[in-house]
């Protein structure tokens, strides 16, 4: 929205110390305004990621929307136009949804040369059971055209000056899918106002800034959204541009499906270890795919053998693996990771260098050193 | 050179070409004399230098409304890169006064060839 809707009042930029954010333990900041947080890898220790573990990413400051006042408009190419209060929208149909959310920068900060944008390392991901109603009940509902290709969403979220609005464009064949939704709840809550009171979308298997927070205005349409963040931002190169290399604006496709890729949480990079078995551990995940096998090498890349992954294989969420290390001998090993999923894509030794710094999915690497 | 190197030690862009100006001026110099001028002119840039950083430091604290400093403190970029993003953010509705010493600034405390910004934890929080 290009103005301030009725129950909503941007958040204040008001002096923060000690740093803190409301209902997150402690978190790395890469911006306290607006709010981007990030998970640090050793806080990674379950298949769900708590609501006060999450991170956050937000391009415009956070909104507070006010649950009397909210609605969810439907409008477009539909018979019948609606106003769902949050009342309306808990008397749907409720499903549950568990999916992995990825940042699609997250891991930027490894590219060379260094590109702008929030430097995320490893920990711009998070996988929470999500409910609430499916769009296509909600498409159902407003008497979507056949004739319509993509719903263009916007969330209560305003930028300053002549900052572009978010919308983001998504097309009716992902809509469709039983696993989009718009979420009311995280992990059994409803929705913390950090990540998007009172709801937001459930895009699984696509990048986060498909996931609209505080969604609040869907248009049905025959036509993608052209602003800046749809039409210019949320883009990859069709092929390879090489480090440093540029890409005609036409040859820029929109980002939907996540990569595959795998990263340790336990042990820690570059820790001591006692001698003796090594517990391994880490979580890899696909996009719209499943994961089918994770690969470790614990001499540098070498020699590779197969993790044990957890028995948790759930589309759209990433799986655990495990790896028992019982190192030979004292001294540094370089341990590494690799994914395959079940479309053939195998983690690269070196994710392709592109302009927004996306999709950085190279194999995990972390030194230990094993004590005599 | 050696009252120079020591005296450098923020290796700014502007500092560094003029430094090398000095250097080969001296080089190639026939003439002390106008070797001397050239040293002349060398320092009269590093005498600007603190100046146009403080300058720069305080255009940066401007750049606040929109969000916080930090997302500015944590980037690595080039000058190219540099002024890209505040290109970007004019466009946007930033509005700078001293842009060179802004870019200069940006450039010598945000550069692509240091480190990276170490990133503070916050504390824990109820909701
Ligand atoms: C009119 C609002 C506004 C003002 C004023 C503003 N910015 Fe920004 N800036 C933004 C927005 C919006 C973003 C993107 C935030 C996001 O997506 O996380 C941003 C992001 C950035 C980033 C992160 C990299 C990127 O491109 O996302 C840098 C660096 C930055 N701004 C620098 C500056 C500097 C330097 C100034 C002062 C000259 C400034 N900004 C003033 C709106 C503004």
């Amino acid at each position: 929205m290009s103005f301030l809707a009725a129950g909503v009042t941007p958040f204040s930029a008001s002096a923060q110390s000690p740093l803190s954010f409301p209902g997150k333990r402690s978190l790395m900041v890469h911006s306290e305004f607006p709010e981007d947080l990030e998970t640090p890898v050793e806080a990674f220790d379950s298949w769900i990621t708590p609501n006060d573990t999450f991170f956050v990413r937000q391009h415009l400051p956070r909104p507070k929307v006010a649950a009397a006042a909210y609605r969810l408009k439907v409008s477009g190419m539909v018979s019948s136009p609606l106003d769902l209060s949050l009342d309306n929208l808990r008397k749907m149909p409720q499903v549950k949804v568990a999916a992995t959310l990825e940042c699609a920068g997250n891991g930027r900060s490894y590219f060379r040369p260094k590109l702008p944008g929030l430097q995320w390392t490893k920990g711009a991901i998070g996988n929470a059971e999500w409910r609430g109603v499916r769009l296509t009940d909600i498409l159902k509902k407003a008497g979507a055209a056949t004739a319509a290709r993509y719903g263009n969403f916007n969330g209560a979220d305003v930028g300053a000056g002549k900052t572009p609005d978010f919308i983001r464009s998504i097309p009716m064949r992902k809509l469709m899918l039983e696993s989009t939704i718009v979420a009311l709840e995280m992990n059994g809550e409803p929705l913390p106002e950090i990540h998007g009171f009172p709801a937001r979308l459930i895009v699984p298997g696509w990048d986060g800034a498909s996931w609209v927070k505080w969604v609040n205005d869907l248009k049905v349409d025959e036509k993608p959204d052209s602003g800046f963040y749809f039409g210019t931002a949320y883009r990859y190169p069709k092929y390879a541009v090489g480090p440093g290399g540029a890409a005609r604006p036409e040859d820029m496709e929109v980002l939907e499906g996540m990569a595959v890729k795998s990263f340790f949480t336990r042990p820690a990079d570059q820790s001591k270890v006692k001698a003796g078995p090594v517990n391994v551990q880490g979580f890899a995940w696909a996009g719209e795919h499943r994961v089918t096998r994770v690969e470790i090498s614990t001499d540098g890349g070498g020699k590779w053998q197969d993790a044990r992954l957890g028995t948790q294989n759930i589309p759209f969420c990433w799986r655990t693996f495990q790896f028992s290390f019982t190192p030979p001998k004292p001294g540094h090993y370089v341990l590494c990771s690799r994914a395959t999923d079940s479309s053939g894509r195998v983690q690269p030794i070196e994710a392709p260098w592109n302009p927004p710094g996306y999709l950085w999915n190279s194999i995990d690497r972390i030194g230990i050193m094993v004590e005599g | 050179m050696r009252f120079i190197l020591l005296w450098n030690t923020r290796k700014t862009e502007p500092v560094r070409a003029a430094r090398s100006r000095v250097f080969l001026s001296l080089l190639a110099a026939r003439h002390v004399p106008f070797a001397l001028l050239m040293l002349i002119t060398a320092l009269a840039a590093f005498a600007a230098d603190p100046a146009t950083l403080a300058k720069g430091a305080a255009e940066e604290k401007r750049c606040v409304g929109c969000h916080g400093l930090r997302i500015i403190g944590t980037q690595r970029l080039n000058r190219t890169g540099w002024e890209r993003e505040l290109d970007k953010m004019v466009r946007w509705g930033a509005t700078i006064k001293d842009r060179d010493a802004l870019l200069h600034y940006l450039v010598a405390t945000y550069g692509d060839d240091k480190p990276a910004a170490p990133l503070p934890r916050s504390e824990s929080a109820k909701k």
